[in-house]
């Protein structure tokens, strides 16, 4: 029982140690003027598209700041594509089956790296290139 | 919450003993429960459900009644009166060596699985500390191999108690309080006057029809609750198998239900169905509802919570379908002396270490080959097919069971058993055959993929469990099956 209490208390302080960690890299302050702006621009370019844009401008400019967070940061990479394949599923913890989408998938990203992170458009558009969606969600 | 009972004052089971390569804790029944609910549910997928808003509800309540009250029943029945689990189960229904089979059905789901599962932790991890590093190989493989060995390592220092109680503190810290959260955040959006994202009216109850497309949609989620019977190898680790895993099934399909339903409907009211969050992943729903209502101080607690659900989730399947296949295969001599291998605690050490060889060369792969990793998701479609014709070989035996032996003592007895059997039978099996249809994903000839999900299936479903059964070997036999089980 010693040695089981000795792994409750190791795992336990790994988390912790883990925890401090998340909590110091965090990026508490992505809300800018720039990303307010960007915000607007993202709203501007749903409406223009014909989709439902987030509720505030400012929940984006939390979320995206002025460079579009994590999404710009990797949407080139071909490691986190292939994740998005993986990821764009039906099914539970185990259970995890790739099946037809709604093109809805793959709206909010085009205009997000459209705005935020243009350069990387071509990157994505070729991503999905050969993608075969279906209208599966009720408007 | 006590998880693991001390046996020094307790009688022996009633139903069930121990078997020889078991430690010597039981298990409570509320560990159990929990075991089996991070088994099965989590938050992972609740943001691509999202995306189908009130929709998602009909994608997982049609499953519930066509697979999982199925599944739930029957395996109830089934571990109430006979111990050891699906290998146990459809060698007394069918044969042992489809008991092998179903067993090894049971385990290649994992082959799979481990890696596709620590990357989503890697890439929770990258989200919080540097974003970045969710395209970093390095770190990608660095998390998987590094979680799967550490995870070995307590397995094998700590047994089954230990992982019980880990897995159990884990889906409570991981999934339920921050699932908690997000719906209890989306009740005060809408409490608080604001238009749901997505529409709750009559009229949205199902998704868009679009032919072939809406019944892949439907039928490919009809086994989202895989995994339910996975923890009833542990059933001899109750104090009381007969009545106590009825409750356990009762408690687990109680909150797998609510934890899949509840949390992507939540974001759906929050989060419009074009909103990239939802392809984004769970950290980035979570970051949209948080910074709402500007508390996104709590997103690094949440991905430290997510993270912790998922290496419960990991725990519990590293502890569960390996020892099936360990039981089985000292009982049938189907795998070398070697594989059998245990420690001192009867941990399945050996099959545990050969399993982290291939995660590792897995890991590598996916994290530095773009074709491997582009190519996952189909190596899961063969797997959750491969582990959907175990759910065929277990409702056989539990029909077979039922008309052949009446009279065994059980726990439990599943009411309309054999319509349980037939319904689970047929959906399982339409949900082997829907993975033959191409998906969204797919970017090459739809020939091609219809070969390769084929050619998987029959290999890693048929070829190597009947080569396993050609080559065993009565010298690999290790155990007598009355020395691992109690009727």
């Amino acid at each position: 029982m010693r040695g089981d209490r000795a792994i409750y208390w190791i795992v336990a302080g790994a988390f912790g140690v883990l925890l401090i960690v998340m909590l110091v890299a965090w990026n508490y302050d992505r809300q800018n003027e720039e990303a307010n702006q960007k915000a607007l621009e993202l709203i501007a370019a749903y409406e223009a598209a014909g989709l439902q844009p987030p509720e505030r401008p400012a929940m984006i400019a939390r979320v995206l700041g002025d460079d579009g967070g994590a999404i710009c940061e990797t949407a080139d990479s071909e490691l986190v594509q292939g994740y998005w394949k993986l990821r764009l599923a039906v099914g539970g913890e185990v259970y995890q089956r790739a099946t037809r989408l709604d093109p809805r998938v793959r709206e909010g990203l085009l205009l997000v790296v459209g705005v935020y992170c243009p350069e990387k458009l071509p990157d994505i558009e070729e991503f999905f290139e050969d993608w075969d969606f279906d209208d599966l969600v009720r408007d | 919450m006590s998880t693991v009972e001390s046996t020094a004052d307790r009688p022996p089971p009633a139903a069930a003993t121990p078997t020889s390569v078991a430690g010597p804790s039981y298990i409570a029944w509320t560990a159990l429960a929990l075991m089996t609910v991070s088994s099965v549910a989590s938050l992972r997928p609740a943001p691509s459900m999202a995306v189908y808003g009130l929709a998602c509800v009909f994608l997982y309540v049609l499953p519930a009644i066509v697979f999982l009250i199925p599944t739930a029943l029957v395996s109830a029945e089934l571990a109430s009166s006979w111990s050891g689990g699906i290998y146990r189960w459809v060698t007394e229904g069918i044969s042992p060596r489809m008991g092998f089979t179903a067993a090894w059905h049971q385990y290649a789901m994992t082959l799979f699985y481990y890696p596709s599962l620590l990357s989503f932790v890697a890439a929770t991890l990258g989200y919080v500390i540097a974003p970045e590093l969710a395209a970093s190989g390095v770190w990608t493989a660095i998390v998987i191999i590094a979680a799967y060995w550490l995870g070995v390592l307590v397995q094998l220092r700590g047994g089954i108690g230990v992982i019980a109680k880990l897995a159990s503190s884990g889906v409570l810290i991981g999934t339920i309080i921050p699932g908690i959260l997000l719906v209890g955040l989306g009740i005060v959006y809408l409490a608080q006057g604001n238009p749901s994202a997505a529409p709750m009216d009559a009229e949205h109850i199902f998704p868009e029809w679009a032919g072939i497309a809406s019944i892949v949609l439907i039928v490919s989620n009809f086994g989202a609750y895989s995994g339910m019977e996975m923890n009833a190898v542990h059933v001899g680790r109750l104090k009381d198998p007969r009545g106590q895993f009825a409750k356990v099934m009762l408690v687990a399909t109680t909150l797998v239900l609510l934890i899949l339903i509840l949390p992507p409907l939540a974001i759906s009211w929050v989060v419009p169905a074009d909103d990239v969050s939802l392809t984004a992943g769970i950290m980035q729903a979570f970051d949209v509802v948080l910074a709402f209502f500007g508390l996104q101080w709590l997103t690094p607690f949440v991905g430290l919570a997510i993270v912790i659900a998922s290496l419960a989730g990991f725990l519990t399947w590293l502890a569960g379908p390996s020892r099936s296949l360990l039981l089985v295969s000292r009982q049938g001599g189907y795998l070398p002396r070697w594989f059998q291998g245990t420690n001192d605690a009867g941990v399945q050490v050996n099959i545990l270490v050969a399993q982290g060889v291939l995660t590792t060369v897995l890991a590598l792969l996916f994290a530095f080959s773009a074709a491997v990793s582009n190519a996952y998701w189909i190596f899961m479609t063969i797997t959750t097919s491969v582990y959907l014709l175990m759910y065929l070989s277990m409702f056989v035996a539990a029909y077979n069971l039922r008309k052949r032996q009446p009279d065994h003592p059980r726990g439990y007895r599943a009411p309309a058993l054999t319509l349980l059997c037939a319904v689970g039978f047929v959906s399982s099996l339409c949900a082997v055959l829907i993975a033959f249809v191409p998906p969204s994903q797919l970017t090459f000839s739809a020939a091609a993929y219809v070969g390769f999900v084929g050619g998987g299936i029959v290999l890693l479903g048929v070829v190597i469990p009947l080569l396993c059964l050609w080559l065993r070997k009565p010298s690999w036999k290790t155990a007598e099956p009355s020395e691992e089980e109690v009727a």
